[in-house]
């Protein structure tokens, strides 16, 4: 990774693409209440349902990647230099943070807002995304230390804190919600 | 309210007092020896008669040396073998005064130095009673002749020594010509007279170039090309003398430091570090041909053999036959050892090092330990193998072995490495009694911050966990070099949290504002890239600064103005009849365009040709010094008007104060700032007036809310201006605006102001906040009370709290390698920060906006 980030993010793109798929393919209808309670004459329609989501899920946070990209540079990333590099980090987070909440939270209004407020339910798509946003930021504290190695250049660092965040995130999202 | 301002009036003179008892131990003076190097009675023949000794403030190697040099002359005798060049390794800090000490004592220069370069009225740097090369040619059985022209920081280290002198005030810099024709009308007649022994010269054109406009102003080949002529002159005098009379003379150019990419110096980077250094003489060309010149230009500015800068001074004595002097830690040049035979060269070092080891013993007890094996000790440390060198040089066949000169440099080359690593010892009981006194009134502050202000558990968490994160980071080495990214990343955090909290009270508004203000604050952050690691990257000043942006920065400069210009008319003018406002708002603005297109034109910098034509041509010092004085006056005016029509009003109206004396200030601001960074004040105007909004109608904002993002604020502002914690940054291109000559404190106040524009503008704009957030939350407390309960508390509380990290980390990492480069400097920035912008603006200026408007 820190000797060309541009390459490795962009290879390794589509797989977490698809493992990322795959992962919510089989977490929604656990997680939805509604799946479970539709009977087994739905199931079938259910599940068609879900594959849909997610599909259509994938298209919107690659959709909304420019504007992911938009918020790294208002948070400090680099405006005219590293461009591909940016635009890679940014597609890898919507492929963490946003695609799983665009699958399992509906799209409306008031509850974006309240994902925006802290105020949605728990969920580990949920926390995984605030792991995923809160790695990124702090990823970005080494980057100016002076010990001179490799992997401080932009945006390693950050894909780093990205992906522990995203762990550790979807990890207490599992715990807590598994006590309730 | 008056409770709460009696109690900063308790901590604030106690927290001074203890930092007080921190500095003088830490900056201790150094141990030195007074008195004079013994006369040696068996010194070899002296080779010159008569010293030049040239010094061209920040010259640095690449000025003479690289093929993008000017200096064909002075290339020219390096190529024929009449000059020997070096690149000279200054010692940080790379200021004035310190380096002109180590290249007349030889000795390593103390951090305390560098504070009273510039507070420079300070006669404790004088040298009087301390052995320098200057000093022992006064000693001679017959006293010499010494004479000086240039820089007048020589004056002050060497009271009554020279015979004749003119000195040169060194801190106007925006004057380039006139300094340096102040030294070379007097050539004319001394190298006629030529009855003296030493004529030291010291040019300051370059160095003020170079705060100017930096290394590559169009300015600097010109001045190159004068300074090449004067060593050209010299020269000849030089020859010319050897032909006639039969006397050498001895010609040595040099810088005193270097410079950066900017053009500032004071710190270590490798441009600062590196000075230029030639030693030429007639005598020279028989010692063999000579070195290529010029050389291809390098990075790291090291051209030919590099040496440390104290070597000039033993070279210096030994060439001319006098006594190293006591302090010295130099070693001499080895190139010029070819003037003397193979006895006497060994003579010569062993009065180096027998000089050197005077020093050692007084400054390691365990150097007078009797050596009983030699080799063993040669494998120890570097003390032990400089004991064993030493027991070897000692020894009575010692000159019969191998090579005894490569045991000297051996030697020398080993204790001068040893002896600047020790050239200075801390007084840690004072440390600690400070520490103490300024931990305890810190804490005090704090909690008082926490539980005696008003409520917002939110803003109040932030607050704490930055500050604790600050401190923290204020003991990595690279986090206060870097210290502008914490506070991008902070602020880009705060400004978040709020972001998530307009979004639980639905307030759409308050999220707009707020995402523009990260907007903004991007922006910023590619302004000036400071720091160490990324410093002179392209950024947006180096942008508006270049040939093809000059019509941009213009236009941003005049839609400052304008609105300045507005904002008086609207705000401070508002009730006189439109003719009188439009002169009156109108005058104060204009004055201050032409002064800031003067200064511009003045300093060589690109204006476009359609506004160069309305403004006056007539420059030069005088016009700028008067139109200088037309914007301070008409300031002065603009607040006297604004007091009276205040008090004359029927309406009272506190509000209307502050506000107007807001805008006035800016006016004054900009007055201080660099027309490069006079566009930033537009981004500092957008953040206000967003900021204005939320304050008035944003119902989730606290006084506590507004007082942490004006602590934030002031912070960016500083380091988005291209301020960092580094010494080199201070800018002092406008500490003499309206000053004719040096006067510490006018002088002091327009460099403050000017290198903290930022923070001061939001200062007042976190107050005019403050006023408008009573009037629209229709809170039953004064803006007195808001001001000096949740303000001064909180404000102080921070400044407080860093004031105690940093003698902290300077405590604990007092033996780190960069204690002096790193965070000696930013212990001073602290003072500056604590004293001036805390306990003078927002304090004291802050009581007095807030109460006089209160009266009125």
């Amino acid at each position: 990774l820190p000797s060309d980030p541009v390459k490795t993010l962009g290879y390794s793109l589509p797989a977490v693409a698809l493992i990322q798929a795959v992962n919510i393919l089989f977490t929604i209808p656990k997680s939805e209440p509604v799946a479970k309670s539709s009977g087994n004459k739905k199931k079938k329609q259910a599940k068609s349902r879900v594959s849909q989501t997610t599909i259509l899920g994938l298209v919107l946070s690659m959709l909304l990647t420019p504007f992911i990209h938009l918020i790294y540079v208002l948070f400090g990333a680099p405006v005219t230099v590293s461009i591909p590099a940016t635009f890679l980090l940014s597609a890898h987070t919507a492929l963490l943070a946003l695609f799983p909440l665009l699958c399992t939270f509906p799209l409306d209004g008031v509850t974006w807002t309240n994902i925006v407020a802290l105020k949605a339910p728990v969920t580990p798509a949920y926390t995984a995304a605030l792991g995923t946003i809160a790695g990124a930021w702090l990823g970005a504290v080494p980057i100016p230390l002076d010990w001179d190695r490799e992997w401080q250049t932009w945006p390693v660092t950050v894909v780093f804190g990205a992906y522990v965040g995203n762990a550790v995130g979807r990890l207490v999202g599992v715990v807590i919600s598994g006590k309730k | 309210m008056i409770p709460h301002a009696l109690i900063i009036a308790f901590l604030l003179p106690l927290e001074s007092l203890g930092l007080l008892f921190f500095a003088r131990g830490f900056f201790p003076y150094k141990p030195v020896f007074h008195g004079y190097a013994p006369i040696e009675s068996d010194a070899p023949p002296a080779v010159s008669d008569k010293v030049i000794f040239m010094v061209v403030d920040a010259l640095r190697s690449d000025f003479v040396f690289s093929n993008e040099s000017a200096m064909s002359f002075t290339q020219s005798l390096i190529s024929s073998g009449k000059a020997l060049p070096f690149t000279a390794r200054a010692a940080p800090p790379t200021v004035t005064l310190p380096r002109i000490k180590g290249v007349t004592t030889g000795s390593v220069s103390n951090f305390l130095d560098a504070v009273l370069n510039i507070a420079e009225s300070d006669s404790s740097s004088s040298l009087v009673g301390q052995d320098s090369w200057l000093i022992e040619f006064k000693r001679r059985p017959v006293p010499g002749k010494l004479v000086m022209f240039g820089d007048d920081t020589w004056l002050k280290l060497f009271p009554g020594i020279f015979d004749r002198y003119d000195g040169t005030s060194s801190f106007f810099v925006s004057d380039f010509t006139e300094v340096d024709n102040n030294v070379t009308r007097h050539l004319d007649t001394e190298l006629k007279t030529s009855d003296w022994d030493v004529m030291i010269l010291h040019y300051l054109g370059v160095d003020h170039i170079g705060h100017k406009g930096g290394p590559y102003s169009p300015f600097m080949p010109d001045k190159q090309k004068e300074m090449d002529q004067i060593v050209e002159m010299l020269y000849e005098y030089a020859e010319k003398v050897q032909e006639s009379v039969g006397k050498s003379t001895l010609l040595v150019l040099c810088g005193d430091h270097g410079m950066n990419e900017i053009g500032n110096h004071g710190g270590s980077s490798a441009g600062e570090t590196a000075a230029a250094l030639l030693f030429a003489s007639p005598l020279f060309s028989k010692l063999g041909s000579g070195l290529r010149a010029p050389l291809n230009a390098t990075d790291n500015y090291e051209y030919y053999i590099v040496i440390e800068q104290v070597d000039i001074v033993p070279s210096i004595s030994g060439l001319v036959g006098n006594p190293f002097p006591m302090n010295n830690i130099g070693v001499f040049v080895p190139e010029l050892l070819r003037f003397w035979s193979r006895s006497d060269q060994i003579k010569l070092l062993r009065q180096n090092a027998g000089q050197m080891y005077r020093i050692l013993k007084e400054a390691f007890s365990s150097m007078d330990i009797p050596v009983t094996d030699a080799q063993a000790l040669l494998a120890g440390n570097d003390i032990d193998k400089i004991r064993g060198l030493w027991d070897q040089i000692g020894q009575p066949y010692f000159d019969e072995t191998d090579d005894p000169v490569e045991t000297l440099y051996a030697f020398l080359r080993l204790s001068q490495k040893v002896l600047s690593r020790t050239s200075s010892n801390y007084d840690i009981p004072s440390m600690v009694i400070g520490l103490c006194l300024v931990s305890w009134l810190s804490s005090l502050a704090f909690r008082r911050a926490l539980f005696s202000t008003s409520a917002d558990f939110v803003a109040k968490a932030v607050f704490v966990v930055g500050t604790t994160i600050y401190a923290i980071s204020i003991f990595g080495s690279s986090l206060v070099e870097e210290e502008h990214y914490f506070w991008y990343w902070f602020a880009s955090a705060w400004l978040m949290a709020q972001f998530i909290l307009s979004a639980r009270v639905k307030s759409t508004t308050a999220g707009l504002i707020l995402i523009s203000l990260l907007g903004v604050l991007s922006i910023l952050r590619h302004y000036h890239h400071t720091g160490q690691k990324y410093a002179g990257s392209y950024d947006i000043a180096q942008f508006l600064s270049s040939d093809v942006a000059a019509g941009l920065l213009w236009v941003l400069i005049l839609l400052e103005h304008l609105l300045i210009f507005k904002n008086l008319h609207y705000y401070v003018f508002a009730d006189v009849s439109p003719l009188i406002a439009f002169v009156c708002s109108f005058t104060p603005v204009i004055s201050l365009f032409s002064f800031k297109m003067s200064m511009a034109l003045e300093a060589g910098e690109k204006v476009p040709p359609l506004l160069a034509a309305i403004t006056p041509t007539s420059t030069g010092a005088d016009q700028l010094l008067n139109r200088a004085k037309t914007s301070f006056l008409s300031i002065v005016i603009c607040m006297v008007f604004h007091i009276l029509s205040t008090v004359w009003s029927t309406k009272r109206d506190q509000f209307k104060f502050i506000r107007g004396t807001f805008h006035i200030a800016v006016l004054l601001l900009v007055v201080q700032t660099s027309s490069v960074n006079i566009p930033i004040f537009l981004l500092y105007e957008a953040i206000h007036s967003l900021s204005r909004i939320l304050a008035a109608q944003y119902r989730a904002t606290t006084p506590i809310a507004i007082v942490l993002s004006t602590l934030i604020w002031q912070r960016v502002s500083f380091f988005a201006a291209g301020n960092s914690n580094s010494l080199a940054t201070v800018d002092l291109s406008n500490a003499y605006n309206g000053v004719a000559g040096y006067s510490p404190i006018p002088v002091g106040i327009l460099a403050f102001v000017s290198n903290f524009a930022g923070p001061i503008f939001f200062t007042l704009s976190g107050i005019l906040q403050l006023s408008i957030w009573k009037n629209s939350s229709k809170s039953t407390r004064s803006v007195e009370d808001i001001f000096a309960v949740d303000f001064l508390s909180l404000i102080h509380a921070f400044h407080a709290v860093s004031l105690l990290a940093v003698m902290g980390a300077c405590m604990v990492l007092r033996s780190h390698l960069f204690i002096w480069t790193v965070f000696s400097p930013k212990l001073l920035y602290t003072v500056g920060w604590f004293l001036l912008q805390q306990g003078a603006v927002d304090t004291i200026l802050g009581l007095c906006i807030v109460v006089v408007s209160d009266l009125l």
